[in-house]
Parts: C-alpha cells; structure tokens; sequence
C-alpha cells in the first residue's frame, strides 16, 4: 500500500490551523475556515455591520510555497465558484484599494497589498517600503487574515 | 488539535468534556490552547514551584485564586487567561515624549490603544483609526488582542510602544 504524505507547504497549513492564534481569531469569529483543497484555501472573514452588506467575506487564498513564499488571495463568489465581481466587491477607503476593481491586474485573485504574493510582485520595493505589512517567511496565515480583517471592520469600511 | 494537556485535568468524572483555554504567557504575543476540566482547579495550569505562576481572566485587575475551580470562577470555553509573574505593567507610550500607565498583565493591547489615542494624542476616531502600536524595532503592528503583560522583557515589567501612523500603500 503507498502512503499519500501532503507536502510540506499543506502541512505547515494545516499545522497553523491547529495554533492557538487561528483558533483564537475562529472563536472570536473573526474568521472560518470553509474548504482546503491544496494548494487553495477559502476563509471567511467577518465585517462589521453596514446596510445591505454580508456580516463576512469569503477569500479564495493560493498557498504554494507556504510559508515561504507569500499567498496570495481575492475575494471569492461561493454561489459562482468563481472570483467575485468586481461590482460587488467591499466599498471605502482601504478595502476599496485592498480589493480594487479598476482593472488592475490582480484584482480578480489578490489584494493591492505588502502581504499579498501578487501585490509585492508588482510592486517590488514593498518590502522594504512596508516591512510592518509585507509578507515574511516568517509570518502566517492568521497574519494575513488579521490585516483583512482590521480593514473589513474599521471606520472607513462602507460595506458592500 | 495539538494541545498542552495539564496531566489528568482533563474531562471529569461526570464524563463532561474538556474546555479549551486560550493561555497567554510572556514571551509570545500569541496564545496556546489548553485543555482543562471546567471542575479542574485554576492550579492546574501552572507547574509546581513556577515563578511564572499567576493567572489572571483577560482585561481584570485582580489575580485568580488558584484553588478555585474554572467553573467557579467564571472560566469556560475558549475563555482567555493570563499566566505570568508580573503583576502590574508599566507601559511607557513614545509620543511626542513619554507617556506612562500602569496596566494588569492581561490587558489587551485594544485597551491600551483606547488610552493612547483618546487620552495621550486626542485622535479623532477617524485618526485613531489610522494609527497603531507597535515594539520598537518590530516588524508588525500589534493585535487588538496582545496581552500587555506577553511583551515583557525578561527580568523587568515594563513595555515600550510606540504609536505609529498606519500605512497607506502607493505604488
């Protein structure tokens, strides 16, 4: 009989969901895991409260690599089983520039962000320009969530 | 879930199942699970002759008696606690000058935020919401959910923070 062993980027995932700091964030409600199927994991993230907005957000996250390299993750349509339209994507200040829909290139699978693969493959000098906010190796995923979840909860967040 | 389970605290003889506990300690920023009986006493989480022996419920003054039981005193699931050795933290706020408060070491850093943006630097809300506290020379932003007492150095029980404006990202 062969044994299936994941590799080691899926272990060092799920080996985080099992950490106090995601199991934290989940009991707190700040987040849910929804579905892995490697290299792919899709999270909701709670909001606050506004008009006609969802009470959480789903995020489709891209991790090969991980920890070392950064994920990378977009907002995901879980009817659709697709990106979500940019029309429907969060409103104000800073999650309309996290999860922009003006036509930048990674807007349908990432966020504008230090901690984001795609975000600091575009803009390189990120890293040094944002190190309090850029994806290191030595970081986890309940640090990305975190930062998404400050913004989706903040006063300038305007909801759907 | 790869938990630290306090030798034979865990479940009770009336077949409850255990609680988790979310178990804040000096030196990480972030907590470790705990299985414990709610019928267990508060003791069992701390090693015999431990100088870290001190548990307190998140956000209170007042240190827990340690032979009371979780139930009684309030603990359930997924509850969070501090366990340490200082009882009292002094913060020193780097803004403009220093500005010093005195916390228990299970206050959260979403407490000591209110007193720094709304006492120390009068931030608006739509100010404070674009400001943030970090250690010196690290490399995050603190979460909400930081006890004070996790970010002592050793031998002391002090913390400096630094309030810093939040990031906008330009490309």
């Amino acid at each position: 009989m062969t044994t299936v062993t994941a590799p080691p980027d899926e272990r060092a995932l799920r080996a985080h969901f099992d950490s106090g700091r995601f199991c934290a964030g989940a009991a707190a409600r700040q987040w849910r895991l929804i579905d892995i199927t490697w290299p792919n994991a899709v999270l909701a993230i709670s909001a606050a409260e506004r008009p006609n907005a969802p009470s959480e957000w789903v995020l489709r996250f891209e991790l090969t690599g991980y920890p070392h390299t950064a994920p990378t993750g977009g907002l995901w349509d879980v009817a659709a089983d697709a990106s979500m339209a940019p029309a429907r994507r969060p409103k104000g200040q800073r999650a309309a520039q996290l999860f922009r829909s003006d036509g930048w290139i990674g807007g349908a699978t990432a966020m504008y962000a230090p901690w984001d693969r795609l975000g600091l493959q575009a803009h390189p000098d990120w890293a040094n320009r944002y190190p309090m906010q850029a994806w290191n190796p030595t970081r986890d995923l309940s640090f990305m969530l975190e930062q998404v979840h400050e913004v989706l909860n903040a006063d300038d967040y305007l909801g759907a | 879930m790869s938990n630290d389970r306090p030798d034979g605290e865990v479940g009770n003889a009336e077949g409850n199942p255990p609680m988790e506990l979310f178990v804040h300690t000096a030196g990480n920023e972030h907590p470790h699970i705990m299985e414990v009986a709610e019928t267990a006493v508060i003791k069992s989480l701390v090693v015999e002759g431990e100088e870290d022996g001190h548990i307190w419920m998140e956000e209170a003054e007042e240190e827990l008696d340690l032979d009371v039981t979780f139930v009684v005193a309030g603990i359930g699931h997924h509850h969070h606690v501090h366990k340490g050795r200082c009882h009292r933290v002094e913060v020193i706020l780097r803004w403009n000058g220093n500005h010093e408060h005195t916390y228990a070491p299970a206050t959260t850093i979403a407490t000591v935020e209110r007193w720094a943006f709304d006492k120390v630097a009068h931030l608006s809300p739509e100010q404070a919401a674009q400001h943030v506290l970090a250690e010196p020379g690290a490399d995050h932003f603190l979460a909400g959910g930081v006890h004070v007492g996790s970010l002592v150095t050793p031998e002391t029980c002090q913390v400096t923070l630094d309030l810093l404006p939040r990031s906008r990202f330009e490309g």
